[in-house]
């Protein structure tokens, strides 16, 4: 690991901005909504189970359930409420989109090099959310928020920071085949 | 064609113990750093063709004919870590599309598991709202029958075929219930129902699942794994990753299939990478 450099750091903060912006926004949109006005939005994934609600809601906030909509359960006892509404994601969705952003912050700031190293630590990030998840599904226990929070931060983050390496290895490879073929 | 590193024998002096050796250089060095078998100590060689003793370092004097060492040579690149890293980056794509399309994923990949004979075990736990037990119970699930009784509201079902099954569960004065469970191949599927007092029927979807967002992580796998093949660096980066692309699944588990053929490759043609420890480095 070491500095960046700051002129490298740009391209870095072209995909971290959007990401801090999204999460951002997913605090924002239940404080932009009237007070008690979402209060249940549990179904399954990869339906829009809400759709009603949603479309109801005023733009950008509709885009933003609408999307949590699909992507995410939405169970209302795994989410979490802020104004009296529930988050476009549940707690584990929220932790991870935040923790991809630290990860690309992270990546703002700093070099990783694609090794086996750092495959190492990404694998051991996703050990928690795996057994979590895993037992979860099983139904060998019911986990809490808290963990829930703790699982999906950690693994967002490394998630972050492996996107950030992604983009630099890409990034080099396009150099060094641009310098060659000068 | 074998490469071929010419190296010159020649004889020093330790400037310690005066001990008189033999040493090999390669042709054209012009310093060398030596180390004297009889005290270990650590000491420059100044080629030279006037050969004197200097405060630098030891004088070495050419000794007998030159003569040629003969290393295996890299092998050859192919395409193979090439193939491997598109495979990767398909994966890549398809772990992506699962990730969005989740439900339609469950659905394909259980029924070409259940194509295959695979067969699950489920266990349904039935008491009222207040944990007491429901007399006069029915217990059914789909494409299978009745389920056994065996005891304290338990009900379970061998050789259950894998997927999305709905259980219908009827009893006098209790609302009907109709559950969808996911039946798996390996563990039982366990659910817990609880009964309501009243007439009527609740279908309640399968929603065990979580969220689909959780399935990015794999697909980054692949794509790490898809830049070291692709560079040809870190055999156990690219393996590792392939390994854990596996678990990007994918419509009819064409993703698995596809990280276990690149990880085939990658495997085959891991004197291709340059890492320094399951490569070749000269």
């Amino acid at each position: 690991m070491e500095r960046r450099e700051r002129s490298s750091s740009i391209i870095m903060l072209v995909f971290f901005i959007p990401l801090i912006i999204w999460s951002i926004i997913q605090f924002i949109a239940p404080l932009a909504l009237p007070a008690n006005s979402v209060d249940d939005l549990s179904g399954v994934t990869g339906i829009s189970d809400n759709k009603e609600i949603i479309d109801s809601m005023p733009a950008p906030w509709n885009t933003v359930y609408s999307i949590g909509d699909s992507l995410c359960h939405e169970k209302a006892e795994r989410s979490f409420f802020i104004n009296g509404n529930q988050m476009p994601f549940c707690s584990r969705c929220t932790a991870i989109w935040l923790g991809l952003a630290i990860g690309l912050g992270f990546m703002v700031f700093y070099k990783i090099k694609l090794d086996e190293k750092f495959v190492f630590v990404l694998i051991a990030g996703i050990v928690p959310i795996g057994i979590d998840g895993v037992g979860q599904l099983f139904g060998l226990w019911e986990s809490t928020n808290l963990i829930r929070v703790i699982t999906g931060i950690i693994v967002g983050i490394v998630c972050g920071v492996a996107i950030g390496v992604i983009i630099d290895e890409i990034k080099e490879m396009i150099y060094s085949k641009k310098t060659q073929s000068n | 064609m074998p490469a071929v590193v010419n190296l010159i024998k020649g004889r020093t002096k330790c400037p310690k113990c005066r001990h008189e050796f033999v040493l090999d250089i390669s042709d054209g060095e012009k310093r060398h750093e030596a180390v004297c078998p009889n005290c270990n100590n650590k000491f420059s060689v100044i080629v030279s063709d006037s050969p004197t003793e200097t405060e630098e370092g030891s004088f070495w004097v050419e000794h007998g004919e030159p003569r040629k060492t003969i290393l295996s040579s890299r092998k050859q690149k192919t395409r193979k870590p090439k193939i491997a890293a598109v495979l990767l980056i398909c994966v890549f794509v398809i772990g992506l599309s699962t990730a969005v399309y989740f439900e339609i994923f469950i659905e394909s990949s259980t029924y070409v598991t259940s194509f295959l004979g695979v067969k699950g075990t489920v266990d349904i736990h039935v008491t009222d709202k207040s944990n007491n037990s429901v007399y006069n119970l029915t217990v059914e699930i789909e494409d299978f029958g009745n389920l056994k009784k065996t005891g304290n509201g338990s009900y379970v079902a061998n050789n259950v075929e894998v997927g999305i099954k709905e259980i219908k569960i009827h009893a006098p004065g209790y609302v009907n219930i109709t559950q969808e469970i996911l039946v798996t191949p390996f563990f039982t599927s366990y659910q817990d129902i609880k009964m309501e007092k009243g007439v009527g029927s609740e279908t309640n979807s399968f929603d065990l699942t979580g969220c689909t967002f959780i399935l990015i992580i794999f697909p980054i796998f692949a794509l790490l794994a898809a830049i070291a093949s692709f560079k040809r660096v870190h055999f156990d980066a690219a393996a590792i990753c392939s390994i854990i692309s596996i678990f990007a699944f994918g419509f009819f588990m064409v993703g698995s299939i596809l990280s276990i053929i690149a990880f085939v490759i990658i495997f085959k043609s891991k004197e291709e990478f340059d890492d320094g420890k399951k490569g070749k480095v000269f």
